[in-house]
């Protein structure tokens, strides 16, 4: 008899014990290491920045990352570093990261979870959801991706009545590169009611072209994406040619690279509303 | 040079060697006691972080660094000897390009990173093959190997740059980390594949060493003595090639190395291979690991690429070499 009260103590210590460790475990991790700044960004929109325990010297938004330890650069990242921060999960990205690292730090017996580059619209929505399903925050991705898609709709259907305008994004000026159709970037274009004049005649997602091309495809609008000085002279160099229609109109805009090259969904979102603004200024001056 | 000088070298080398393993195994990544570090080292069946941090990532990259700067090292001298050049050096007759080569095509088309060395290595071997194809053609003459080779690199890096421009910006990105050289990623199977390779090949080496002695001469002074140059250069240049491409493939291109110990090694053991070859060989395997110390510490926690470091440190310390020494002998 007495032992049975023993034992019925002994299963209720251990019910109140253990039972929020189990459940608090099966919560999400609690140390994470990012290895790029989109998941670092993610993660701080998903609520994650507590268990965030480390990031690349790459990761500087949001401004609360800096305060993170360094764990070494996007692609030379400091193993033993990253090993000795024992971490419950590593986040990296294929394609980004190297494919030596993801491998030496899974020999490790690391969690080391390696997402897909996100090359669409698509693809930035659904690494966004796997990351909430990974940490635990399923429902606030899933949140944050309605009120962005809603948006993103809400602009795209916005900019359909209107004249598309014909749109070179530049990226790399020496040599001159631009985004092809399978770019995120050339999503912001189609959804801010704009066609992209290399769309068309390149299979690579970054293709190198001609500045003759570019005269001849006469883009009424160019956008450079800033990558330091050379941006400033670029947009010079274009509005010497009076003939184009970019340089005639004064519609040469110079844009962030950390607006328009993070693919996260808030980031693609800001980086459309801003886009939307230079095609279409009449329908978005209250916007921005 | 006398026994006595030429055992005290050699002890000074193995100790520097030596002291190089427990420095290079001291300072690492992480900010990691010294009084722990050799405790695990001691203690390779304990268990935890530190333990692992010591014998699974620190250990196999001083190893492997130790194996890369012998190999390098020996095959710089060897070249250097063989086609009685002084910029001789492993990359010379075209391994590097087609490691380079057989990398690009590995990313290009996909294939996971544990993967990526063995394509490194047939590339190299592709173009270990062809330089040989193209000299035997010529009596295996040093300016056919030499050009051969020169021609080899110029025909692959511009089939590298073909596939970066037709790649995707992620692939490029890839290909030219992998180029870079780096230790940081290593394995135990890999070691073990490396040590497999390199070791026994390096001893084959050694035993060559009075040929190479005498095909120093020159090809005719060689045949007056009885070495058939052509054989023996054939056989050599296979053996120095295949430890280069081992080297490539477990580390990638990791410069200077090749060049400069030999000359410096030169200067202090002389001319004589015998000497050359096992002196170039334990202090390539210094200079790479204490390179390989100095760019994880110096900026830490980020890492710098080892060939910077070798490149920076290396040149510096020869120039001032270069500059103090009077007479310059290659042979």
């Amino acid at each position: 008899m007495k032992s049975g009260i023993k034992f019925k103590v002994l299963v209720l210590f251990f019910l109140v014990v253990l039972t929020p460790d189990i459940i608090f475990a099966a919560d999400g991790p609690k140390r994470i290491v990012s290895l790029t700044p989109s998941i670092t960004e993610s993660l701080y929109s998903l609520g994650m920045g507590e268990e965030l325990i480390a990031v690349t010297s790459y990761c500087n938004y949001p401004a609360e990352a800096r305060t993170k330890e360094i764990i070494g650069t996007l692609i030379n990242p400091n193993i033993e570093k990253i090993f000795s921060l024992s971490p419950d999960m590593i986040l990296a990205v294929r394609g980004i990261n190297r494919p030596q690292t993801i491998d030496k730090l899974k020999s490790l017996g690391l969690d080391v979870i390696a997402f897909d580059k996100c090359n669409t619209y698509d693809d930035i929505i659904n690494s966004f959801l796997k990351l909430g399903k990974l940490t635990g925050t399923e429902q606030k991705a899933k949140e944050i991706v309605n009120r962005v898609d809603k948006e993103v709709r809400y602009i795209s259907q916005k900019v359909k009545a209107l004249p598309a305008a014909r749109v070179f994004w530049e990226v790399g000026a020496r040599p001159l590169v631009t985004i092809g159709a399978k770019a995120f970037a050339n999503e912001f274009i189609q959804y801010a009611g704009g066609i992209n004049v290399f769309a068309g005649t390149s299979l690579v997602i970054y293709p190198r072209v001609s500045r003759e091309e570019v005269l001849k495809m006469n883009p009424a609008v160019i956008i450079l994406v800033i990558m330091g000085n050379v941006t400033e002279k670029e947009k010079i160099y274009w509005q010497k040619f009076q003939e184009l229609e970019a340089a005639k109109s004064g519609r040469i805009y110079l844009i962030n690279a950390d607006i328009v090259c993070r693919p996260t969904p808030l980031s693609f979102l800001a980086g459309l509303r801003k886009v939307a603004a230079l095609l279409h200024p009449e329908s978005f001056q209250q916007k921005e | 040079m006398n026994n006595k000088k030429c055992i005290g070298i050699f002890s000074l080398l193995i100790l520097m060697l030596l002291a190089s393993f427990a420095v290079a195994s001291l300072a690492g990544g992480s900010e990691l006691k010294a009084e722990k570090a050799v405790y695990y080292l001691f203690h390779p069946n304990g268990s935890g972080i530190e333990r692992d941090i010591i014998w699974k990532i620190r250990l196999p990259r001083v190893i492997l660094g130790m194996l890369v700067g012998a190999g390098l090292a020996c095959c710089g001298a060897v070249f250097q000897g063989l086609l009685r050049n002084p910029l001789a050096e492993p990359y010379t007759l075209g391994v590097s390009g087609g490691a380079a080569l057989g990398v690009s095509l590995g990313v290009m088309f996909g294939i996971s990173g544990v993967y990526i060395p063995v394509f490194a290595f047939c590339g190299s071997a592709l173009s270990i093959l062809l330089v040989y194809g193209i000299a035997c053609r010529k009596r295996f003459s040093n300016p056919t190997l030499i050009l051969g080779g020169v021609i080899m690199s110029f025909l692959f890096s511009s089939l590298v740059f073909f596939i970066f421009s037709v790649s995707r910006a992620e692939d490029v990105h890839g290909i030219i980390l992998w180029l870079m050289g780096d230790l940081s990623s290593t394995s135990a199977p890999l070691i073990k594949i490396v040590s497999f390779f390199i070791l026994p090949a390096i001893g084959l080496l050694f035993f060559f060493s009075r040929d190479i002695n005498i095909l120093t001469l020159g090809d005719e002074k060689a045949f007056h003595l009885g070495v058939n140059s052509k054989q023996v250069k054939k056989i050599i240049f296979i053996i120095a090639s295949f430890i280069t491409g081992a080297c490539v493939a477990a580390s990638g291109i990791i410069g200077f190395v090749g060049l400069i110990v030999p000359h410096f090694m030169r200067k202090i053991v002389g001319v004589n291979h015998r000497l050359l070859l096992p002196a170039s060989v334990l202090a390539g395997a210094i200079f790479l690991v204490l390179c390989d110390a100095a760019a994880r510490v110096i900026i830490r926690p980020l890492e710098l690429p080892v060939g910077v470091i070798t490149g920076i440190l290396g040149g510096v310390f020869f120039l001032s070499f270069l500059l103090k020494v009077k007479h310059w002998d290659i042979f």
